[in-house]
């Protein structure tokens, strides 16, 4: 029963297709000279017919087994069976081979009854919105003015249900017998259960939220828009504090998880999670010729992401070290986000080079035999986060000469002749940035050299 | 005609041979008509953004540096992999229930419908094997196996519940890497290597060395390159003696006899390729002049002895042996020269409890003794150089073991191991943009099932793609007619670690 009716969608599909068809053969039969067609039209409506007649049985099956609404879904019926009935009468008068008039008359009705039973069709399945966007279906979410003083329900549990689940718990498609769209119907619950409960445990909602996305009965469905995690996690703190459906939000009681995931209601967007990709400076394109250049010169020049003006560059395989690569690195300055020069291709002069990379995050000169007096050259590179000093010549003092780095967050230290005794007070001149001075030891344990032996035999 | 005019024209003959009637009819066919249909095709993008990974591979130098989708926080990648799977419950995963319930039987519902490698009829649980206590500002549970790796604690962030769907070493550990169970996929390295290229022009992008006495079970094919032009490939290194074999040059061949006669023969090479266009064809060029320049900088950033001595005592190397220690100082070794992603595979981490050796109480603190300070003196070493930033580490087995003690044939194993599981274990990730000092996921009171933040072996390779600057759904290269990617149809990137 419930597979013949799971076909309607298969079958509805075939009458539209056959009438269509017939239909623009019929006109075109109708107003040119052309008339080589006419054979096909009685087959052609026979068919159409027959399916529509398949596809209204299946339809009644469908009916029975889930929960439509059911205006919605009288509409659909009526017009289904019309449209039905009418083209039964057409492909009559094309099996008459009816003149005049009528016929004309008649193709128009099954024309605009397709129109209209198709819609009231595809209403139910995918809800009312779906066609114009302006429905349940796709309701954008409003940031928050103050999450705190919200209405739980009305402006931050509601926007969620009416995303992610009314399309088919809602007032066309009841699906379990279940709506999500109103408090009452909420309380109501569905056929195998209450939505929410007294106990939180018993609550069906939260019970199938939660379920593993492989699990048949997790919702919503897997091939559907999932709830994220923030949505799960307001959805379970309402449910878990009583759903309240009165409440202002700082009347329910609040952790401080749930507290930082409200507060990112009052933001903009979705409150979808984000992925890791980082939002890049705007740079005009870089000089291809200084680039060539370089690249010709040993340098690795490659743009941070495809389609970005910005470069990582490294020197690691640098041949040429003459003046005019240095030049050509200086050329592209702006469009440099982060650079390796490592090893002896940098010291003091060359360092002088560097000074207009605004937008550089990255800088290793790491091996390199700059001392305090290179520091002071790099005082401009005002996005520098990261900075890797191993194996120079730097001291603790002239440390200091990074101080109008503001966003400098990492440097590295390692193998230089920082003091550390005066580390701490080079620290409270440039707050914020972790020093790696490392020279980590890895103490040598007992247990390092020796191994387990058998003691007993079991 | 003398002999040679002979030679001559055999040669012409078989060159005039390569094109044929049928290669002709074929080459308009497909040549002309794929123009046509081309030239009506262009502007409507047919396979949108999938298309264009596969267009910006180079076919004459494909190792050139190229873009990620999205600027990437690593560089690189150091993949330590334990084969072998060891035990997650005697290393990170602490359950003090199932030391209560130690001894009893499984309960049935664990077991029904299960298949286990070994395991049959009703085997009982077995506790944990170590003593555990919190480490660190992060509070994370780690065992006393590990005494060096506790102090990092706040450096690295552990899955507790990782799943895979292999409980065999050699399909899980294809898995792990390739992204299928089944051999002919390419390696994580080799996708990573593929996108990214290899900034130093010297040395291959993806490296491998391997300790514990053995390769890998599922072997060379872990760090195969599948479909992949074989340039992309992971070039296995020996740690003592020769690192590549027969790298040095023969007598009486000295370097610039050697250059001229590579030349020739990439000579010969290259107007095969321009005959038949077979990309295997440069590859082959490519690894011609790899290998050359391969003699002069392999054997040096392979050498450990130039390094100085507190750093062998940081990583307990033991010279002139093949040690997981010198292996780890090598890995930070190139890394730090601009090499893409370094495999290192542990052998004999696999403690059934069939023999010493392979228990929990013997065996497996042997093994975790052999790499303990190695890979704290790694994390350490890669930190204080500004490595760790840009440089994913990760640490993990193909899959975990059983909560129950092993018994084999339904005859309990003499000495105290646990069988393969494949539904919940654990690994640690670290650098790169991972958060320090978390711990996600969590398993149920016995480590039997991920009842939280459950991660598949898919969603840990495409963290690692999104961690260098890939969509891993957007790595992709074209082979058998239809796109190919690392994760295949899985996989989410596991940004609940993500700093």
């Amino acid at each position: 029963m419930d597979f013949i009716g799971r076909l309607h969608p298969l079958f509805v599909h075939l009458p539209i297709g056959f009438l269509v068809l017939g239909l623009i053969l019929f006109w075109w039969n109708e107003f040119s000279s052309d008339k080589r067609l006419v054979p096909a039209l009685k087959p052609i409506f026979m068919l159409g017919t027959v399916a529509a007649i398949v596809s209204v049985a299946t339809g009644f099956f469908l009916s029975w087994q889930d929960d439509y609404d059911t205006d919605s879904l009288n509409r659909h019926r009526n017009s289904g069976i019309a449209l039905t009935l009418l083209s039964l009468y057409f492909w009559f008068l094309m099996h008459k081979k009816v003149e005049g008039r009528r016929p004309l008359y008649v193709s128009f009705s099954v024309m605009l009854l397709l129109v209209f039973s198709g819609h009231y069709g595809a209403s139910l399945t995918h809800g009312s919105g779906f066609l114009f966007g302006s429905g349940t279906a796709s309701s954008a979410f409003k940031p928050l003015a103050n999450a705190q003083e919200a209405l739980a329900y009305k402006e931050v549990i509601d926007p969620i249900l009416q995303q992610k689940c009314v399309s088919c718990h809602g007032a066309d498609k009841q699906k379990g017998k279940l709506r999500l769209d109103s408090e009452s119907a909420i309380r109501k619950g569905g056929k195998n259960g209450g939505a929410i409960s007294k106990t939180p445990d018993d609550a069906l909602m939260l019970t199938r939220i939660m379920l593993p996305p492989d699990d048949e009965e997790h919702m919503p469905p897997k091939e559907k828009g999932q709830l994220t995690k923030d949505q799960v996690a307001l959805i379970d703190w309402w449910i878990r504090n009583g759903a309240n459906f009165q409440a202002k939000v700082k009347d329910i009681p609040q952790d401080e998880p749930i507290r930082k995931t409200l507060a990112k209601l009052e933001g903009p967007g979705e409150n979808e999670e984000v992925v890791a990709a980082e939002i890049l400076p705007e740079a005009d394109p870089a000089p291809a010729a200084m680039v060539d250049q370089l690249k010709k010169a040993g340098a690795v020049v490659v743009p941070v992401a495809s389609g970005s003006s910005l470069l990582a560059v490294n020197l690691i395989n640098l041949t040429d070290s003459s003046e005019q690569t240095w030049k050509a690195l200086a050329a592209i300055s702006e469009q440099v986000l982060e650079l390796k020069a490592e090893g002896s291709k940098v010291n003091n002069g060359t360092i002088s080079y560097f000074k207009a990379m605004k937008n550089l995050r990255r800088l290793s000169v790491a091996g390199s035999s700059i001392n305090d007096s290179a520091l002071t050259q790099l005082a401009g590179l005002e996005s520098l986060q990261s900075l890797n000093l191993r194996g120079t010549k730097v001291t603790s003092s002239g440390l200091t000469a990074l101080a109008p780095l503001k966003k400098l967050k990492a440097l590295y230290l390692f193998q230089t002749a920082v003091d550390s005794n005066v580390m701490a007070q080079v620290k409270t001149k440039l707050p914020g940035i972790q020093m790696e001075v490392g020279q980590y030891n890895v103490p040598i344990l007992y247990t390092d050299t020796t191994k387990v032996t058998v003691v007993k035999k079991p | 005609m003398n002999q040679t005019d002979k030679l001559f024209q055999e040669a012409r003959q078989r060159t005039l041979e390569y094109t044929t009637r049928r290669h002709f009819l074929k080459e308009c066919r497909t040549g002309i008509g794929m123009m046509a249909l081309g030239s009506f095709l262009q502007g409507c993008d047919l396979f949108g953004s999938k298309k264009a990974a596969n267009a910006s591979f180079d076919v004459n130098n494909p190792l050139a540096p190229k873009a990620p989708h999205f600027a990437g926080k690593a560089k690189s990648v150091i993949f330590l992999h334990m084969a072998g799977a060891p035990s997650q419950l005697e290393l990170f995963d602490y359950k003090p229930m199932l030391q209560k319930m130690h001894g009893q039987d499984c309960p049935p519902s664990f077991i029904e419908g299960k298949k286990f490698a070994f395991i049959r009829g009703v085997p009982t649980l077995l506790g944990p094997q170590a003593k555990f206590a919190q480490y660190g500002k992060s509070g994370l549970w780690l065992s006393d196996n590990l005494p060096h790796f506790q102090t990092m604690a706040d450096d690295v962030s552990i899955l507790k519940a990782v799943n895979t769907d292999q409980f065999n070493h050699a399909p899980a550990q294809l898995l792990m890497h390739t992204g299928s169970a089944r051999l002919g996929r390419p390696s994580m390295g080799s996708w990573v290597t593929y996108g990214l290229g290899s900034e130093n022009s010297n040395l291959p992008g993806f490296m491998v060395l391997t300790s514990g006495g053995a390769n890998p079970d599922a072997g060379k094919s872990v760090w195969g390159s599948g479909f992949l032009p074989s340039v992309y490939q992971g070039i296995q290194c020996r740690s003592s003696g020769d690192p590549v074999l027969f790298i040095n040059d023969p007598k009486g061949m000295d370097r610039d006899l050697k250059k001229a006669s590579i030349d020739a023969i990439n000579k010969v090479n290259q107007s095969s390729y321009e005959e038949f266009g077979d990309p295997e064809t440069l590859s082959r060029i490519s690894q011609y002049e790899m290998a050359f320049k391969m003699q002069v900088t392999v054997p040096e950033v392979m050498d450990i002895s130039d390094e100085p001595q507190y750093i062998h005592d940081m990583y307990g190397t033991k010279p002139g042996k093949t040690a997981f220690a010198n292996n780890a100082l090598l890995a930070r070794k190139l890394v730090e020269k601009g090499v893409r992603f370094v495999q290192l595979f542990d052998w004999g981490w696999d403690m059934h409890g069939t023999g010493p050796d392979g228990s929990l109480d013997i065996g497996l603190i042997n093994k975790c003794r052999e790499v303990d300070k190695a890979m704290t003196a790694l994390l350490l070493d890669l930190k204080q150089r500004g490595l760790l930033e840009e440089t994913i580490v990760v640490w993990g087995g193909e899959f975990g073991r059983t909560p129950m003690q092993e018994n084999r044939d339904g005859k309990q194993n003499m000495w105290t191991g646990r069988d393969h599981h494949s539904d919940a274990f654990s690994m640690w990730i670290a650098g790169g943009g991972i958060k320090k000092g978390y711990s996600h996921g969590e398993t149920d009171e016995i480590g039997y099932n991920a009842v939280e933040g459950k991660v598949s072996v898919y969603d840990i390779q495409a963290t690692i793609l999104q961690q260098l600057g890939f969509d891993h759904e957007k790595l992709t290269y074209e082979f058998q007619g239809r796109q190919f990617r690392l994760t295949d149809v899985h996989g989410k990137p596991i940004n609940e670690i993500i700093a």
